[in-house]
C-alpha cells in the first residue's frame, strides 16, 4: 500500500489563509491536509471487510427450501428487555435480520411486528431520524409488495449504517452487523435442523466460514470499543468449529456462464457431522445470551 | 490547548463531512448504476486522497450473478479495481477493460479481495484533493 510521504506539521492555519486553495474548496473539490491524509492512510491499511447482508442469505437458504416458520424469530415482545448498548445494537441487528425473513416470505403481519422492533431500538440507539414517519409510511403502502420491501429494508439499514458511522459511533453499526449475521446463522443452523436430508442447506450453512472470517476483521477493528468485548468472545467460539471445516481448492475452467464472466476457485467444504452437531449447539447458545 | 481543541474540533469536521460527503454521493451516483441488480445494502466507502489504495474483503455466494460497481468522485481520476482471490492471485483488473462495472458469478461460495487504487503519487501542495470512492455490489438470483 502507498504511504503520503509527508510527515508531521499540522497546516490547518495555511488551510485558512491559502487563496487559492481557497478558491479550489469554493468550487466543490474538497481538500485535506496531509496530516489527516496521513491518518486516513493508516487506518485504511486495515483491510475493509464485507459481510453479506441478511437479505441476501435469507434468499440463498430460501431457493436451497428455507421455508417461513413463525417461531424462529426473535419474540417482538423481548424488545422492551434491552437496556445495554451492547443489548441494543446486537438486537437492532437481530429484529432487522427477522425482518428481512417476513419480508422475504411475504409475511406482512410479521414485517409490521419487526418494523415496530427495529424502530423502538431505534429510538433507543438515538437514531430514529432513520427510522422515520416516511420510511414507515414507505413500509406500510409497500408492505404487500415484497420486491419493494427488500428494497426498502435494505436501504434503510444503509441509512442506519451510514447514519452511525457519520456520528462516529461505528462501533454500534458493528453489533448491528454482527447481530443481523448471528440471526442469519441462527434461521439456517434451524433450517438444516429439521431438514438434515437437505444437502445444499448444509451447504449454505458452512458456507458462512467465510462470512466469519469478515466478520472478525470488522470486529477487530473496533475491539476496544464500548460494547464490542461481549460480541469478540462468541466469534472465537464460532471461529473454532468453522475451523473444523475441510476445504478443498481447485482451479476454476470455466471462464463464463450464461454471458457472464466465472472468477474464483472451485471450493468444497466439508461438515462433518460431529461438527455440525457442535455448531448447532454453539449458534443456538450464542442467540440465547443475545435476545435473553 | 486552544490549538488542540480546534485542530481535534477540526478532525472530527472532516470525519463526518466525510461519511455526509459519501453518503450522499452514493445515493445519487452509485447505487443507480446496479439496475435491475439487487443492492446487497452494505456501505463500503472511504475517502481517499490521489495514490492511495484501498482493499476490501468481500464473500459471494455461488449460484448467483453479481455485478460489482467502483464508483469515485471526478478529482480522484480514473480510478481502477483488481480483484484477487485469498491467495492474492489476480483474477480481474478493470484497467484491462475500460470499465469499472463487473458483472461475475462464482463457481463456490468464496472470499475474494478488491483492491481499489486511485491514479498518480498525490499533490507536492500541502494540501491533497480528497474524494469518495464507494464500492457497491448488486445480487441477482438465478
Amino acid at each position: 500500500m502507498k504511504q503520503i510521504k509527508y510527515l508531521g506539521v499540522i497546516l490547518i492555519p495555511f488551510l485558512f489563509s491559502c487563496e487559492n486553495e481557497e478558491a479550489k474548496q469554493e468550487e466543490g473539490i474538497p481538500l485535506v491536509n496531509k496530516e489527516s491524509a496521513l491518518t486516513r492512510s493508516e487506518q485504511i491499511e486495515n483491510i475493509v471487510y464485507n459481510i453479506p447482508s441478511p437479505t441476501e442469505t435469507v434468499s440463498i437458504l430460501k431457493r436451497a427450501g428455507a421455508k417461513y416458520v413463525f417461531d424462529y424469530p426473535n419474540d417482538p415482545l423481548n424488545v422492551e428487555n434491552y437496556q445495554s448498548l451492547s443489548k441494543e445494537g446486537l438486537n437492532m441487528g437481530v429484529y432487522g435480520a427477522d425482518l428481512t425473513y417476513a419480508t422475504v416470505f411475504n409475511k406482512t403481519t410479521e414485517t409490521t411486528f419487526y418494523l415496530s422492533c427495529v424502530t423502538k431500538l431505534g429510538r433507543k440507539l438515538g437514531v430514529e431520524q432513520v427510522f422515520n414517519e416516511d420510511v414507515n409510511e414507505r413500509i406500510q403502502d409497500n408492505v404487500e409488495n415484497r420486491d419493494s420491501m427488500q428494497v426498502i429494508v435494505n436501504e434503510t439499514f444503509w441509512e442506519l449504517d451510514a447514519y452511525l458511522k457519520e456520528q462516529g459511533r461505528e462501533n454500534i453499526s458493528t453489533l448491528v452487523v454482527t447481530g443481523g449475521w448471528i440471526e442469519s446463522l441462527y434461521l439456517a443452523v434451524q433450517f438444516v435442523k429439521t431438514n438434515p436430508e437437505n444437502i445444499e442447506m448444509k451447504e449454505r450453512l458452512a458456507e458462512q466460514k467465510y462470512s466469519l472470517d469478515n466478520l472478525i476483521g470488522l470486529v477487530s477493528s473496533y475491539k476496544s470499543k464500548s460494547g464490542i468485548d461481549d460480541v469478540v468472545g462468541y466469534l472465537d467460539d464460532l471461529k473454532e468449529i468453522f475451523d473444523q471445516i475441510k476445504e478443498t481448492k481447485t482451479m476454476n475452467e470455466k471462464s463464463s456462464d450464461d454471458e457472464v464472466a466465472v472468477i474464483g476457485n472451485v471450493i468444497k467444504l466439508e461438515l462433518a457431522d460431529a461438527t455440525l452437531e457442535e455448531l448447532i449447539e454453539k449458534v443456538e447458545e450464542i442467540r440465547t445470551e443475545i435476545v435473553g | 490547548m486552544i490549538k488542540k481543541i480546534i485542530i481535534s474540533v477540526f478532525l472530527s469536521l472532516i470525519t463526518f463531512f466525510s461519511y455526509a460527503q459519501c453518503k450522499g454521493f452514493t445515493k445519487r451516483k452509485c447505487i443507480p448504476e446496479l439496475g435491475e441488480y439487487k443492492f446487497n445494502g452494505q456501505l463500503n466507502t472511504a475517502v481517499l486522497t490521489r495514490g492511495e489504495e484501498a482493499e476490501l474483503m468481500l464473500s459471494f455466494y455461488s449460484k448467483q450473478k453479481y455485478r460489482l460497481f467502483v464508483c469515485a468522485e471526478e478529482q480522484l481520476g480514473d480510478v481502477t479495481f483488481e480483484i484477487m482471490d485469498r491467495d492474492r492471485n489476480i483474477m480481474y483488473r478493470s484497467k484491462d477493460k475500460g470499465t469499472n462495472m463487473f458483472n461475475f458469478k462464482v463457481p463456490s461460495t468464496q472470499q475474494l479481495i478488491l483492491r481499489v487504487i486511485t491514479p498518480g503519487e498525490g499533490s507536492k501542495h500541502a494540501l491533497e484533493f480528497q474524494g469518495c470512492t464507494s464500492v457497491i455490489v448488486g445480487f441477482l438470483e438465478e
